[in-house]
């Protein structure tokens, strides 16, 4: 998670500053370059841990989207494992 | 300060302050928008410095510092007058 | 439209609740300088916005400030964890707590409700990215009243990553408005309204 965390804020740095140079050659190598490692990245994490958008991986059996930690629990930058019970993993109460 | 990108036709500026084409007189700072993509400063306007890129931290520190560019970090000391330019 | 990712922007784990930080680091989400009203704002307008680029930057700086949002409200729900009755009171928390327990919902630290008039929509190129710049430093401001006041690392470090990012914003605002120059007459940027009057001679 926060590998995918630290490749998408590079490309987000990116993004805004090619907005407003939207043809600077460095720039845009260098987004394509962060792209290319976050999406696999990401591919992997949503396999191994909990999607990233609803629908992303396998939901043959269950939809994942709300079988995992959201992003305000404490303890969610683990990612969590993705089981049934996991919505409270997260959560101390 | 160095310049990566430079287009065709595009006044060489200082990434600091937009220079007025002619050094000074009457018509400093009166601007003129001259259709070959030079931009002067006129009054009643504010300008901002353009960036340019340069080599940028790895991901890891842009996360841990705000910004992936080096010129833009700037971080809170509470101390005037004191601190490197950065 | 929008994407939503379940991933904060950066890591948030805060280990010690606090709910008289929480009582301040609310204007942060509805206060007058927050990210909700920036997000606002800057979704706002860029329906009037005549060029592209600035398009682009108020849309994905917009969507950015919701993600800040996110993390704010995060940093609220974290600190407002555990909380016993003496600590809800001893924090002067209990005024928050009875009209909204431990919710989210988005007011300044001094009890005031989000308001729209925090945010201007001029639908005029120059006033509103002018606004954009200002919005930025205020914004800035706040984060550091917040960081003089904070000593919790856990707590110090998201708001120095979202103060950083007002100082990008800032500069991403000035890139707007070098496009917007650009496109102008430099010698009377204020003859007519790119947003909204016709050119003097129309594109066949």
């Amino acid at each position: 998670m926060l590998r995918l965390q630290e490749l998408s804020f590079a490309m987000k740095e990116t993004e805004l500053f090619l907005d407003g140079h939207p043809e600077n050659r460095r720039a845009l190598a260098y987004y394509a370059e962060q792209k290319a490692e976050y999406d696999a990245q990401k591919a992997e994490y949503e396999a191994t841990y909990a999607p990233i958008t609803p629908g992303a991986g396998e939901n043959d059996t269950e939809w994942r989207w709300v079988r995992s930690p959201w992003p305000w629990e404490y303890g969610f930058p683990d990612g969590g494992a993705v089981t049934p019970a996991a919505v409270d993993s997260g959560e101390e109460r | 300060m160095y310049m990566f990108e430079k287009k065709k036709n595009e006044q060489a500026v200082s990434p600091e302050t937009l220079q007025p084409e002619n050094g000074g007189g009457e018509n400093a700072g009166a601007g003129c928008a001259c259709g070959d993509g030079t931009v002067r400063e006129s009054l009643a306007m504010v300008y901002s410095p353009r960036q340019y890129w340069r080599d940028a931290y790895t991901p890891a520190e842009a996360l841990d510092r705000g910004t992936l560019f080096m010129e833009l970090d700037k971080p809170l000391t509470g101390v005037c007058g004191g601190g490197d330019a950065s | 439209m929008w994407i939503y990712e379940k991933k904060l922007q950066y890591p948030i784990k805060i280990e010690n609740p606090n709910p008289l930080y929480a009582g301040i680091i609310i204007s942060q989400l509805g206060g007058p300088d927050g990210e909700l009203g920036a997000a606002t704002r800057y979704l706002s307008q860029r329906y009037s916005m005549p060029y592209q680029e600035v398009v682009g930057i108020l849309t994905d700086v917009g969507t950015e400030e919701l993600a800040h949002v996110e993390m704010i409200s995060t940093i609220l729900h974290q600190l407002t964890r555990n909380l016993t009755p003496e600590q809800i009171i001893e924090a002067g928390f209990d005024k928050y707590f009875v009209d909204h327990t431990v919710g989210v919902y988005p007011q300044a630290a001094a009890g005031v409700p989000f308001d729209t008039k925090y945010i201007g929509v001029k639908g005029d190129v120059f006033a509103d990215l002018t606004e954009d710049l200002a919005a930025e430093q205020k914004a800035r401001v706040t984060y550091d009243n917040l960081l003089r006041l904070i000593d919790d690392p856990d707590v110090r470090e998201p708001l120095k990553f979202l103060r950083q990012r007002e100082i990008v914003h800032f500069q991403r605002f000035g890139d707007a408005l070098r496009v917007a120059q650009d496109r102008g007459d430099a010698k009377n940027y204020y003859a007519c309204n790119p947003a909204f009057d016709k050119p003097a001679r129309e594109p066949r």
